[in-house]
């Protein structure tokens, strides 16, 4: 059998073109080893031209509870291991938690003074760094928001989320603030270099719970009153698209495959959650009729449930961070992660991690290692 | 697989002279004979000067088995107006097998399959061969790839203590 003959595979006669092919099959975190095998090896991975590699994610759940933040407890779902993930002194994310993230685009303060928790309001002419998470590129300076009420950081949207045409490293920020009743949204665009004011909501207090990307726009979880608003990220303008459901806890919004869905506890009278619950967004026919709908449920008698609440089949509340149709949903007070993958509607109790026992503060991020982290330092 | 008596057939001559008869719909698998094919409609012997009759008989014996598994898809779909799932399912999950144990080979067969696939631009055999050789490497320390794929360590000391330091994370995960 191949994968067992003893005989070295002869890789070095093969035309660079085809090496290039195989290693192109590697996600970032098998290929970093790569670079020490040999000069060859290393200069091919690191060439201009090398493909990038296929999407390698990391969920950085848990850090240290004030800053710094040298290490970040992440959990990688391809080799199903808990990794202690290091953030150079030199970055802004050692000092600062991220306000928003994408696939690898880390939204930041540029100083550490004022805010270091993403549920604070930005505070006053401070200004932003965007950092290539986990890679030695220089960060890229933001300038503050255009300075209005409570003034808040929604999403950094790449656009190569986006699926535009053509590579490209830009990317948009979405910010918002808060008075009169009405949320007030503005753009930071990377290609313009600056903020500008893009539209308003009526809506009784703007707190954003999370977003989600689908179609070219931005879904927002807002509440009170819990509902779920779209911006339109071509047209710059806002829609209330429908209420959440009732007696939930916990939730969140998360995109897979083109749709939108929802992560949340069931609520028990008494405010305690005996179930998770998740649901998808359905249009409707002409996309009139637009009504959540359960895809999975985990009561409180399943074994995973049991697990997550350390056998007591009720919990508080949890966390959630979700990507690529996977969910992690993180006990504070068991400090359990589960593992919820949309596509077969699987749940996992993750085995406990014994690395650094003393992160538990919950991060709530993910991050594709992207091509940038296998470049040369100093490159 | 009964044959039509109307279907064309090619002669393709390994690089060691030996022939291989094969039905123009199979020798179309491979791009580099369709667009022969396509320039000179009138061809009917191919010298393949790279590739060897080993590696050739198994290219079609894999180009065989491709063609085989779409007409019957096809035929089915014909008969019944339309596909159906659990049956197209089942008939993808045989020719994965199939692949599978075709890919039953040594390192150097291997090798000469990628190097033929290229050649002859067969695209699922190149995407399966290279799938197979990265598989050699998937999970492996520096060390073990260098002997996997004879390679010669020419980094000093510090240079891979260096490229270590700088995300040890990584090399965690492959040992």
């Amino acid at each position: 059998m191949c994968l067992s003959d003893p005989s070295p595979f002869p890789f070095l006669s093969l035309p660079i073109e085809l090496q290039v092919r195989i290693l192109s099959l590697f996600p970032v975190s098998d290929l970093l080893p790569l670079l020490s095998v040999s000069h060859g090896i290393r200069s091919l991975i690191q060439s201009p031209t090398f493909p990038s590699p296929p999407p390698d994610l990391f969920f950085l759940l848990l850090s240290s509870i004030d800053p710094p933040f040298p290490k970040l407890l992440s959990y990688h779902p391809a080799s199903r291991r808990w990794f202690s993930l290091p953030i150079p002194s030199h970055s802004p994310l050692y000092h600062s938690r991220p306000y928003a993230t994408s696939s690898s685009l880390a939204i930041t303060l540029s100083s550490p003074a004022g805010s270091d928790y993403e549920d604070e309001d930005v505070p006053p002419e401070a200004s932003f760094v965007a950092v290539q998470m986990f890679s030695s590129l220089p960060h890229r300076e933001i300038p503050p928001m255009i300075p209005l009420e409570y003034c808040q950081v929604y999403a950094v949207i790449p656009d190569g989320d986006m699926s535009l045409s053509g590579p490209s490293d830009h990317f948009r920020i979405l910010g918002y603030s808060h008075f009169n009743h009405s949320i007030f949204s503005q753009v930071y665009d990377s290609r313009l270099g600056r903020w500008s004011l893009t539209g308003k909501i009526p809506c009784q207090t703007g707190v954003c719970k999370n977003t989600a990307l689908v179609n070219g726009s931005l879904y927002v979880h807002a509440f009170p009153p819990y509902q779920l608003l779209k911006f339109d990220l071509t047209s710059y303008t806002w829609e209330i698209i429908l209420p959440m459901p009732e007696m939930i806890m916990s939730t969140r919004i998360f995109s897979y495959d083109q749709n939108i869905y929802l992560v949340m506890g069931f609520q028990e009278p008494g405010g305690i959650i005996t179930a998770i619950r998740v649901h998808i967004l359905d249009w409707g026919e002409n996309r009139e009729s637009r009504e959540w709908k359960e895809i999975s449920i985990l009561s409180g008698t399943e074994e995973a449930f049991v697990g997550f609440t350390d056998g007591a089949c009720w919990l508080y509340g949890f966390e959630t961070v979700a990507r690529n149709g996977l969910v992690c949903l993180h006990s504070p007070y068991t400090s359990r992660v589960l593992l919820f993958d949309v596509r077969d509607r699987s749940w996992v109790l993750l085995p406990r991690c014994s690395l650094e026992p003393e992160y538990t503060m919950w991060y709530g991020h993910a991050t594709e290692m992207a091509q940038e982290v296998l470049r040369p330092v100093g490159a | 697989m009964a044959r039509s008596s109307t279907e064309n057939m090619i002669t393709l001559m390994s690089s060691d002279g030996e022939e291989f008869m094969v039905t123009e719909k199979v020798a179309r698998e491979c791009t580099t004979i369709r667009n022969m094919l396509e320039d000179d409609c009138v061809i009917t012997n191919i010298p393949l000067p790279n590739v060897t009759s080993d590696i050739l008989s198994m290219v079609i014996e894999y180009c065989m088995e491709h063609v085989a598994a779409a007409e019957k898809a096809a035929a089915e779909t014909a008969e019944k107006g339309s596909s159906s799932a659990p049956a197209a399912a089942k008939a993808n999950k045989d020719l994965e097998e199939w692949d599978k144990a075709f890919m039953n080979v040594d390192v150097y067969t291997l090798c000469d399959l990628i190097l033929a696939a290229n050649y002859l631009n067969v695209s699922g055999l190149l995407d399966l061969t290279i799938q197979t050789a990265a598989n050699l490497i998937k999970g492996k320390s520096p060390e073990q790839i260098r002997k996997t794929f004879h390679i010669q360590n020419d980094l000093s000391l510090e240079e891979e203590e260096k490229i270590r330091s700088q995300t040890p994370w990584a090399f965690e995960k492959s040992e």
